[in-house]
Order: C-alpha cells, then sequence, then structure tokens
C-alpha cells in the first residue's frame, strides 16, 4: 500500500497510509490529514488513487509544490515531496521501489564550513568502550567485514543511517531497537545503533 | 585504426529505454549513457549528455584529451542541470556516463556513475573503470567483495550522476593501447545481468563483433533483462 510521511521542518511527524480513494489535506480538522499551520489553507489539496495516484492544488491561497514546482493537478510516483505550507508530504510507494533502477544518492558533498551540526559516534561496548570518535565524511561505514555494514551520511542540517547488504545477507542492524533498512532514517541525538555485536550511541551538536 | 560496434536494448521489463550510445569511427570517440528519472526525464538527460560530448569531441584536432573530456562533460552537467531546474518533469533528473576517446597510442577514458569501461588483453578481462556506487565505496573500504557487492540490492544506488548538482566530477585516466585489444563499454542492466566470465566468454569469441555486441545483449535479456541494456565493443586493428 502507497502512504504519506509527513514531515515538518525535517522532523517526522507522522505516517499516513493511503487506503481511502480520495484524502484531503488542509488545515481544517475535517481533513483527513489535518495540519496545525497558518500556511496552509482550510481545504488545501487532494490526492486521488484511481486512475492513477495523483494530487490536485485545491485553489489554494498559498499553492502546492510537487517536488519544488508550484502545480495544480499532478500525477504522483514513488519518492515524491510535496510541499503544504510548511509541511512536506513524501509520497513512498513500496511496490514501486524497483531494485533493478537506479537510485542518486542525495549526498551532496558537504563543505566543512556549511555543517550546521557536528555528529559523533560513541563505543558503548567491546575494549573500546567510551571512545568517541567524529564523523569527519559525507559518507561513513559502521560495521564489520562480510557481516554487517551500515553508512551514516552528512547532510547540511543532520545526518541520516541506511543498512547496506552484504550479498543477499539479511539485515539485522537496529536503530533504537528497530531493524533497519535500506532506506534512509534520520539520527538524533542519543540515538543507538546496534551493527554485529557493537553497540554504538550517535551524538550530535551545534556548531 | 579501431572498428567497432554498438547496440542498445530496452530489455523485457521496461517499457522505454532511457540508456544511449553514440560514437564516431573517424574522431575515435565513444559514449555511452543511462538517464534516471521520472516519466520520461531519464531519456531527457541520457540524450543531453551524449548529444553535447558527441558535439563537443567531434572533430578534437590536436587538443588534450583529458582537458576535452572534462570540460565536454561539465559542459553537459551543466546543461542537464539547468534542464532539470526548469520543469517539472524533470526535476531530479540524472545520467551516468562512459566515454573513452582513442589515439595512436592512447585511450583517455572518463566516467560518472556505474557506467563501465572494460579492456579484453590477452584473455584477461580487466575493468579499468571504479563505479561511483555505495556498495563499490564499501567494496574498497573492505566491508564486503565484489561477489557480495554484484549480489546487493543496494547496488543500484550510485553516488554520482550528470545533472543533480550544478558541479559534478568526473573521474579521467589515460591507458596505452595495443593491437589486438578490445574495450567493452556498458550500463549496469549488462554487467548486472553478466557474471565477469560470461562477459569474458561472450566477447572472446571468434565471431563478428557485432554478433559479439548481440551476444551480450540475448545473453542479458535471457538473465532476465530487468534493465536497459547497452554494449559497445571497440577493436583496435
Amino acid at each position: 500500500m502507497a502512504k504519506l510521511i509527513i514531515t515538518l521542518n525535517g522532523l517526522p511527524l507522522k505516517e499516513f497510509p493511503l487506503d481511502i480513494q480520495r484524502i484531503t489535506i488542509g488545515r481544517n480538522s475535517s481533513n483527513d490529514i489535518a495540519l496545525d499551520d497558518e500556511t496552509v489553507s482550510g481545504e488545501h489539496a487532494a490526492i486521488q488513487l484511481n486512475p492513477e495516484p495523483t494530487i490536485t492544488d485545491l485553489k489554494s491561497t498559498n499553492g502546492t509544490e510537487l517536488n519544488n514546482f508550484k502545480i495544480r493537478k499532478e500525477p504522483l510516483k514513488h519518492g515524491d515531496i510535496i510541499k503544504i505550507g510548511n509541511h512536506q508530504l513524501t509520497y513512498i510507494d513500496e511496490q514501486a521501489q524497483d531494485f533493478a533502477s537506479t537510485i542518486i544518492l542525495d549526498s551532496p558533498v558537504v563543505a566543512e564550513g556549511e555543517c550546521l551540526v557536528q555528529g559523533s559516534i560513541k563505543l558503548l561496548n567491546g575494549t573500546k568502550a567510551g571512545e568517541v570518535r567524529p564523523i569527519e565524511k559525507d559518507r561513513t561505514t559502521l560495521g564489520r567485514p562480510g557481516v554487517q555494514a551500515a553508512v551514516i551520511m552528512r547532510h547540511p542540517d543532520g545526518f541520516t543511517l541506511m543498512a547496506v547488504p552484504i550479498g543477499q545477507g539479511e539485515i539485522t542492524s537496529q536503530l533504537n531497537g528497530t531493524t533497519l533498512t535500506r532506506d534512509e532514517r534520520k539520527l538524533y541525538d542519543g540515538d543507538i545503533i546496534e551493527i554485529a555485536g557493537a553497540q554504538l550511541q550517535f551524538l550530535q551538536q551545534a556548531v | 585504426m579501431i572498428k567497432l560496434f554498438g547496440k542498445s536494448d530496452t530489455g523485457l521489463q521496461r517499457d522505454h529505454n532511457e540508456d544511449l550510445i553514440g560514437w564516431s569511427e573517424k574522431d575515435g570517440l565513444v559514449v555511452l549513457a543511462d538517464g534516471m528519472g521520472g516519466h520520461n526525464a531519464g531519456e531527457v538527460a541520457s540524450e543531453i549528455a551524449v548529444s553535447t560530448i558527441q558535439q563537443q569531441l567531434s572533430n578534437r584536432g590536436q587538443g588534450d584529451a583529458v582537458e576535452l573530456i572534462q570540460n565536454a562533460v561539465s559542459l553537459a552537467n551543466e546543461v542537464i542541470h539547468q534542464r532539470a531546474k526548469e520543469s517539472l518533469v524533470c526535476a531530479g533528473m540524472g545520467t551516468t556516463i562512459v566515454v573513452a576517446l582513442f589515439d595512436e597510442t592512447q585511450i583517455t577514458i572518463g566516467h560518472v556513475g556505474d557506467s563501465r569501461l572494460y579492456r579484453l588483453r590477452d584473455g584477461i578481462l580487466q575493468q579499468l573503470t571504479s563505479d561511483h556506487s555505495l556498495v563499490q565505496e564499501l567494496v574498497d573500504e573492505g566491508f564486503m567483495n565484489e561477489a557480495e557487492a554484484h549480489e546487493s540490492v543496494s547496488k543500484n544506488v550510485i553516488t554520482r550522476a550528470l545533472g543533480t548538482a550544478s558541479n559534478v566530477e568526473c573521474d579521467i585516466q589515460q591507458q596505452e593501447i595495443s593491437t589486438g585489444d578490445l574495450y567493452l563499454l556498458c550500463s549496469d542492466g549488462l554487467s548486472d545481468m553478466l557474471e565477469a566470465n560470461e562477459i569474458l566468454k561472450l566477447i572472446s569469441a571468434e565471431t563478428a563483433l557485432d554478433q559479439r555486441v548481440e551476444n551480450l545483449v540475448v545473453q542479458a535479456n535471457q538473465h532476465g533483462g530487468s534493465d536497459n541494456i547497452s554494449a559497445i565493443l571497440v577493436e583496435i586493428n
């Protein structure tokens, strides 16, 4: 089933499964997705699933953006980003995730001066427990060769983590007790990562 | 003297072909692009890449091959990036590129992404380009081996592409060529479907060059043809 991931200022608020034919989005509480946001119109936009998933702007005051373009009515595809007011809705269609089609990693080369935050990894177990290592590269690999691997990606405003399966191996690495996937997950200060027997803590502070 | 043949095929699972190949025998130029993006934007990206690079590198005279490739790839990147910013259907589009210029004594290779160039010399097949991909980075760091990378579902994640940012870093290298060398440029639709030893066997066959290219495509389709498949073979005579 397709779903929307709703975020505000980069922080995930909730996931909304698209299990009805027409979903309305707006500030009024009568909407299927009600956004408490002054820049959102009472009835702002609607998503229709048939005959194909489509987003329509309902003549809202501030408009609806799809992948940074103002739109009136456009078909949706996996990974599309809808902007309504200060909220961002990412359209995820798991069935459309196709392992053969190439994905370009959204991992901009971040110059040192551009980083708003600094991240580090604290080792919680093993002989080097207590050691803290700063994250200094755009992509930092964690794990154990041939067993498990995950990559921390640096973005200008924070860090994300994704698992990378080794061969046909299963992913067992966890973030705060939940098994990782190939999708990026945002990291928060204090998060616990478990990978190939190692326990690590992600630490983040403003620069 | 070079002799070459190339083919690009939609494969079995896609409804359109976002790969594009181009060449000019007299300029010693071959280029291959594997585009990506929603709707038909992947085709737009690979088309801009191939046509821009062909335009820039045809009738190149005595210019420095490294500089020429660098400039041509940069220009293609700018044009695609600009187009992506101008229209919704093209937003986020990008393409890989692998380009080679052959001179009397050497080959100059530029690449971005996971399209590859292999050399067959004295019965040994060697991949001369290193993919700009997540799994390749993990191979380089020792977290997995080539076979594990080939089998990982994350192998489709690339770390560099043309058109997705205002600047792109293109890896460029030069190698001596010798008579009898055979060069293969291909998209991941070929290298994902075939093991290296299969590629070696198919391109070493004693048949005409075009037949060997056909056989590569046929074999990739027999393995499932899950992506667009492109291959160019260049023989040094």
